[in-house]
């Protein structure tokens, strides 16, 4: 188990993070939320040991996280970390050998992973001669080459399209059910719905909310009506109701409560044209934007 | 740290560029050391004798020419019309000199010294000794130098200094750039970050430093490599006896020398001098070595490739400044007991000075060892106190507390 507690880091008088616990177990994936300047950085870096916390302490299967070897965290940045003149071969090389990996070990790793990701063909080829998308692809080896116990992917899916997207997040599967921690950061609320049991949400360096994402949804007063109709008219005008979105005939109203979401569906039932209506618990996105976070 | 450093080294040479600048280096060594061959290859008559044409009267007093027949031949005027052709006479007291096309200064100069030459033997012949040592002692009077220091100053070893000073500064130029360049593009790549996940900063700081030092000493190696290859064909070519006589039918070397042994004993090239060239290339290195540093550090704080040039500008003024600075004072008393001597212990400057002085006279070994343990000392230092900058700039951590760097 990795465990967090009491996180503290300052950049002078500046917060980095404040007083930030949580626990991972193996096939766990943790989702870490915020805005930039929130402090997802620094906790990340607070992990990997590049930053040394003011206070708290952290550990993995009870050890002192700053005693572990090199090989237990694996890290994808979000910016491109790549030398852009280098074989991709090489760059695995380097940065596996860099892990102490043994040679032998190296060469089966990379033919693992270049097959595994479907880049074989651009072993030998320069990376700055790959699409974006792979040069993530080799991003995403360089962070897994070495086997690591936890795994950090900061925005591991921005910029891809959606082959790619959809190999990753296959990815990120197969890594939970291989006993793998995983920390995922992302602006893209639906991927942390998506993969991660727990999140944690940081607003300038302090914790807004650390739990399940379900509770989170759970306990939230928002929620949203889905409403299948042939009508094009507007409910903004109606009570409790916070914003609406309309994709074809479907609208979604984005209600302040259950209470008002119930009497809403109520009153719409008596209305013609209707062809469905659902009352939905609201996403993570609209919770974080509405501040609805008790 | 082995794998950051074999990494880098094999980066650094095994690219095209470097690949390319040491074919070429090893081509204009080639031709420098065989440009005797070359340059007469291109113009073989190049070194041919001047043929100068003199009238009877002339002829007949030849040897009052007193000429070296190698680079002059007097003949009787034959009346030939050749375009390369230069006639000399001597009328109405003037000497007058035909050619087809106007002299050029060396021709000039040449055809002057053998009518001084005449005019001077001329002379000889109508007076008798005595009479001419009077004319010489009031012409030519004799100064003495009766130098009272006790510094053993080889006033002729002087003149290589400049050669030296210059050598170093642009060596100090082309190496301390070449780490911060590397961390500029680590750092702006974003690859430093993934790389410090495996690696303590600490190591990365000090891996750049030995990988600046490497590549000088593979480089200087490397260099040195091709010069002595070429040197050793040439050797067994013709002793260096063509390339010598070359560079002496061009004024280059002052005297005739038969072999490279020759040259090397013409320039006093003894077990001293190379002992304190080798001290002297330690100093230098340490000199690099703090210089690299410096601009690592300066360079951590770099976030693109544009501003590299921004900070590093400043340093290689300063650099200059002390390059105008070093051949300024660079005579006996400033480096016997001015400013030169008490900077050959001030680190970084030690650099310049103390090979200077090493070069020029003789250094005691306490003095050696002095500015040698100031010089390591001060980069042990800013390697330590360096360090915390360093983390600050490559983590873009600007207000990180000096008590966070402390890691594992």
């Amino acid at each position: 188990m990795l465990k967090v507690q009491a996180l503290t880091k300052y950049y002078g008088k500046n917060k980095g993070i404040n007083n930030l616990s949580f626990s991972l177990e193996k096939q766990e994936i943790l989702g870490v939320v915020g805005a930039n300047g929130s402090g997802k950085t620094t906790t990340f870096r607070l992990l990997l040991g590049l930053l040394m916390p003011d206070s708290g302490y952290m550990e993995y299967e009870g050890k002192d996280v700053s005693l572990l070897g090199n090989d237990v965290f694996g890290y994808l940045p979000e910016d491109r970390s790549v030398y852009r003149d280098l074989k991709v071969e090489e760059q695995l090389r380097f940065l596996a050998k860099l892990k102490n990996m043994d040679p032998t070990k190296i060469e089966i790793a990379i033919d693992h992973w270049l097959e595994r990701l479907e880049i074989s063909e651009h072993r030998h080829r320069l990376i700055k001669e790959l699409s974006k998308g792979n040069q993530q692809k080799i991003q995403l080896i360089c962070a897994l080459i070495h086997d690591p116990k936890i795994i950090i992917f900061d925005e591991p899916l921005s910029g891809l399209d959606i082959s790619n997207v959809n190999m990753i997040k296959k990815l990120i599967n197969e890594l939970k059910s291989e006993q793998k921690m995983i920390l995922i950061s992302s602006h893209q609320y639906e991927y942390i719905e998506e993969f991660c049991e727990k999140m944690i949400l940081l607003d300038k360096g302090e914790v807004k909310y650390y739990g399940k994402v379900n509770d989170l949804k759970f306990k939230s007063e928002i929620r949203y009506i889905s409403i299948n109709s042939v009508s094009q008219c507007s409910y903004l005008n109606q009570e409790g109701v916070l914003g609406q979105q309309r994709s074809a005939n479907i609208t979604r109203l984005l209600m302040v409560n259950e209470t008002k979401a119930k009497k809403l569906v109520r009153k719409l039932l008596k209305e013609d044209n209707l062809v469905s209506l659902k009352i939905e618990l609201p996403t993570i996105g609209d919770i974080i934007n509405h501040g609805d976070l008790t | 740290m082995k794998h950051l450093i074999a990494f880098s080294v094999k980066r650094r040479f095994n690219n095209k560029a470097i690949i390319i600048l040491n074919i070429l280096m090893i081509i204009l060594v080639g031709v420098f050391l065989f440009v005797d061959k070359v340059v007469l290859k291109i113009n073989p008559r190049l070194f041919d004798p001047m043929i100068l044409y003199v009238n009877d009267d002339l002829y007949q007093k030849q040897e009052l020419f007193d000429i070296d027949e190698e680079k002059i031949i007097i003949r009787l005027d034959d009346q030939n019309e050749n375009s390369d052709q230069f006639q000399l006479r001597f009328e109405d007291d003037q000497w007058v000199v035909s050619s087809v096309y106007p002299l050029t200064t060396d021709q000039t100069s040449t055809i002057y010294q053998v009518i001084q030459n005449y005019s001077q033997n001329a002379l000889m012949e109508t007076i008798d000794h005595q009479q001419l040592t009077i004319v010489n002692k009031a012409l030519f009077p004799t100064m003495i130098n009766d130098v009272s220091s006790t510094s053993e100053i080889d006033a002729t070893k002087q003149n290589l200094m400049f050669m030296i000073i210059t050598s170093i500064y642009f060596m100090m130029l082309s190496y301390s750039s070449v780490i911060a360049n590397e961390v500029v593009y680590e750092k702006t790549s974003k690859i430093l970050e993934l790389i410090l996940t495996s690696v303590s900063a600490k190591t990365h700081f000090i891996s750049k430093m030995l990988i600046g030092w490497l590549t000088i000493m593979i480089q200087t190696l490397l260099t040195g490599g091709i010069i002595a290859l070429w040197i050793l064909i040439r050797n067994s070519y013709d002793g260096g006896f063509g390339l010598l006589a070359f560079g002496n039918r061009l004024g280059i070397i002052p005297m005739k020398l038969l072999s490279f042994s020759e040259l090397l004993s013409y320039l006093k090239i003894d077990g001293q001098i190379i002992s304190a060239s080798m001290i002297a290339l330690v100093f230098l290195v340490l000199g690099i070595l703090f210089l690299q540093m410096i601009m690592v550090i300066v360079s951590s704080f770099v976030t693109s490739i544009e501003e590299s040039s921004n900070v590093q500008a400043p340093c290689y003024l300063i650099l200059l400044v002390i390059y105008y600075f070093t051949l300024f004072v660079n005579n006996p008393y400033q480096m016997s007991e001015g400013i030169g001597y008490v900077l050959s212990f001030v680190p970084f400057f030690s650099m310049l000075f103390m090979p200077c002085r090493l070069l020029i006279q003789n250094v005691s070994a306490y003095e050696i060892v002095i500015a040698l343990f100031m010089a390591i000392a001060a980069i042990i230092f800013i390697l330590d106190f360096g360090l915390y900058f360093y983390k600050q700039g490559i983590l873009d951590n600007k207000k990180m507390k000096r008590k966070l760097i402390k890691q594992k």
